[in-house]
């Protein structure tokens, strides 16, 4: 059993700087959570506050039941991946993953098993006696999950372990780091996982719940489902897709069959997103994502259409990113391929006609950005 | 093969400028080296000549290579051969060396890698130290050697090391462990390990190189060292090499320079050889600033 529950976590610095502000959530036993945010916001320190490596200014840190805020790092039954691995030079990698458990003072035959086991699940058996100068970033990066794997933690905690690698080698190591989550669980070690990255793709395809942190306050702990289609505020909602999410200014007046929304010069619509909206004249955001913005010959009947001037396209094999400009606002569009022919006939600056399906869109005040329809959207 | 230097596409062939620009540059660097190695290619050349010759052939190739002057030289006009003063050598060295090592990692591992009170202006004392001439520090040593009862002992040459006062090894061994990363560190505190553990199995390794260098240099600079064997030392049998070739000029009325100058280029060989040994070690130092993990 290994909750994490952080409860009012806080860091201060000697320099008075607050990193953290009072963080609370709850991470289940055997959860792959992942805490994710742009640089500077504080995800690694929060990590490092659980590892050890960084002390509490205040709050309480619970793993499995106890409060570890004063514990030493070795006693609070977690293990690390750090992101430029940190083996140590100058042992070979059996000794590496032996290290920990030498230390522990396990005996001999249980460390080479335990070793053995890890090596097998990673596929590192043949670079046993090799030193990490002489492994790749690959192979370096497998050997540092094999460390915090042969002490069986409750807690596996990982900080940015993929970020040297290249984009092919990433791509194939988060499939690997989410099946071993899953033969762990299997295997009946389940155990917890705190995985922090600025990567947003990263975090969406591997986290069971993603924390959205941002200045050292979360935004929004959720499932990556809802992150996507109820985002709790606009940092989130921009933050979480790619390409980002469009924002369009809008303004709400009330009339008597409704709320008319006012956008993109004197685009007018009736909107059926019903008490969402507030009831009195205000200014809001409208949400929508790329794929939510269509262009000829698709077509959707509750689309509304307004004159917009392209600007770029961005092909992607698959499917083609186009950007335009409406009434001086940036709109980006996710377009099928089979458009592609149609959408390239149009030259850069050339006017056509784009359909938003404002029905898909999510609502943010203007003022704080706080999502209008959060509570009443249940994904 | 010539078409092919001339169009550059084979580097190892140089064109004509290249070539001249080459032998230039060779030829003053080979001068330059052998005008800054004569005084020793000379010293191992006067080692074989007789007294006359080595003041009035201005050449370094002796006449006759005969190793008489070595044996007579090795054997000193005192009691004691030179065997003795080198093991003397040795018996100040050796242990200076592992006080110095063990006591300078242990203070560097704390300014480089802890936070106590007063650390800043600790490191600045220390550092200032750095700058105090050795002489100033003679004489008040020497009294409390004195009152220590260790005068005419290797003690006052050995103890002061063992306290880290060998300013100069610290700082360089907190400025290499500065430039480590503090991830290994990181990685074996998840680990379990204490600070000591730390330093025994994480930054002494990491440090090699370093602790390479203040071997190297700890062991020339005792070796030569003059003034300080004869300030604490009155026993010829206790003397060291340095001091003993001091002896063997004063002890004769009529100088063997031939003898002198054997067993100048004898005492010359450990710190070579020592440091020829190490010299890998000082590359392996310098690879290893671009550390990847």
């Amino acid at each position: 059993m290994a909750n994490v529950t952080l409860k009012k976590i806080s860091k201060i610095y000697p320099n008075g700087f607050k990193a953290v502000h009072e963080i609370e959530c709850e991470i289940k036993d055997g959860e792959f959570v992942v805490l994710v945010g742009p640089s500077g916001c504080a995800k690694s320190t929060l990590l490092r506050m659980i590892a050890g490596l960084e002390s509490i200014s205040s709050g309480e840190l619970i793993i499995g039941g106890r409060v570890v805020n004063q514990a030493p790092p070795k006693d609070r039954g977690a293990a690390m991946v750090f992101q430029n691995y940190a083996l140590y030079p100058h042992m070979n990698v059996r000794e590496n993953l032996a290290f920990g458990l030498k230390l522990q003072g396990l005996p001999k035959d249980e460390v080479a098993q335990r070793v053995h086991t890890a090596a097998t699940m990673l596929e590192i058996e043949p670079l046993l006696d090799r030193f990490p100068r002489q492994l790749s970033g690959g192979q370096s990066q497998r050997v540092a999950v094999g460390r915090a794997i042969v002490k069986k933690p409750q807690v596996f905690l990982f900080d940015e372990p993929l970020s040297n690698l290249d984009a092919k080698l990433r791509a194939s190591m988060r499939v690997r780091i989410t099946e071993l989550h899953q033969q762990l669980k299997e295997s009946g070690q389940p155990c917890t996982v705190i995985y922090v990255t600025h990567d947003q793709v990263e975090a969406m395809t591997m986290g069971e719940r993603i924390c959205v942190l941002k200045e050292g306050r979360i935004q929004q702990f959720d499932t990556p489902n809802r992150l996507y289609n109820a985002s709790a505020n606009t940092f989130v909602a921009s933050f979480i897709g790619s390409p980002e999410m469009n924002l369009i200014d809008a303004t709400v007046v009330p009339e008597s069959q409704g709320k008319r929304l006012e956008f993109l010069g004197n685009t007018k619509v009736f909107s059926d997103s019903g008490n969402a909206l507030p009831s009195s004249r205000a200014t809001v955001k409208i949400g929508l994502r790329p794929e939510n913005i269509i262009v000829a010959p698709t077509s959707d009947p509750r689309a509304v259409w307004v004159d917009a001037q392209l600007s770029h396209i961005e092909y992607m094999g698959n499917e083609l990113f186009a950007y335009f400009r409406a009434n001086d606002t940036p709109l980006t569009s996710r377009l099928p391929a089979s458009v592609a022919s149609e959408i390239s006939k149009l030259g850069r600056g050339v006017s056509t006609q784009i359909g938003l399906l404002i029905h898909e869109a999510q609502f943010f005040d203007a003022e704080n950005g706080t999502n209008l329809s959060y509570a009443a959207l249940d994904v | 093969m010539s078409e092919i230097a001339s169009t550059g596409l084979n580097p190892h062939s140089l064109t004509g400028a290249e070539r001249i620009n080459a032998i230039v540059r060779y030829t003053l660097l080979i001068t330059v080296g052998v005008l800054m190695l004569y005084p020793l290619i000379w010293l191992i050349g006067a080692s074989f000549k007789s007294n006359a010759e080595i003041f009035t052939e201005i050449g370094f190739w002796p006449s006759r290579f005969d190793i008489a002057p070595y044996v007579k030289g090795w054997k000193t006009s005192t009691e004691y051969s030179f065997t003795r003063y080198f093991a003397n050598s040795f018996l100040i060295v050796i242990p200076r060396i592992i006080v110095t090592v063990i006591s300078c990692v242990l203070v560097a591992y704390a300014f480089a890698r802890f936070d106590f009170f007063g650390k800043k202006v600790l490191f600045s004392i220390m550092v200032a130290t750095m700058m105090l001439p050795q002489i100033v520090l003679r004489i008040p040593q020497y009294i409390m050697f004195q009152q220590f009862d260790m005068i005419d002992s290797y003690l006052p040459l050995i103890l002061p090391s063992a306290f880290a006062t060998d300013t100069f090894f610290v700082f360089m061994l907190v400025q290499f462990l500065r430039g480590i990363p503090r991830d290994m560190e990181e990685a074996a505190q998840m680990d379990g390990c204490n600070s000591l553990q730390m330093l025994v199995y994480i930054i002494v390794p990491l440090l090699k190189p370093a602790i390479i260098s203040v071997i190297v240099f700890q062991f020339i600079w005792t070796m030569n060292d003059f003034i300080g064997p004869l300030i604490y030392l009155s026993s010829v049998e206790k003397y060291p090499v340095s001091l003993a070739l001091k002896l063997s000029i004063g002890a004769t009325e009529e100088v063997e320079w031939a003898s002198v100058i054997a067993i100048s280029v004898l005492a010359l060989v450990p710190s070579v050889a020592v440091f020829f040994a190490a010299q890998k070690h000082f590359v392996q130092g310098v690879a290893s600033t671009g550390l990847k993990g």
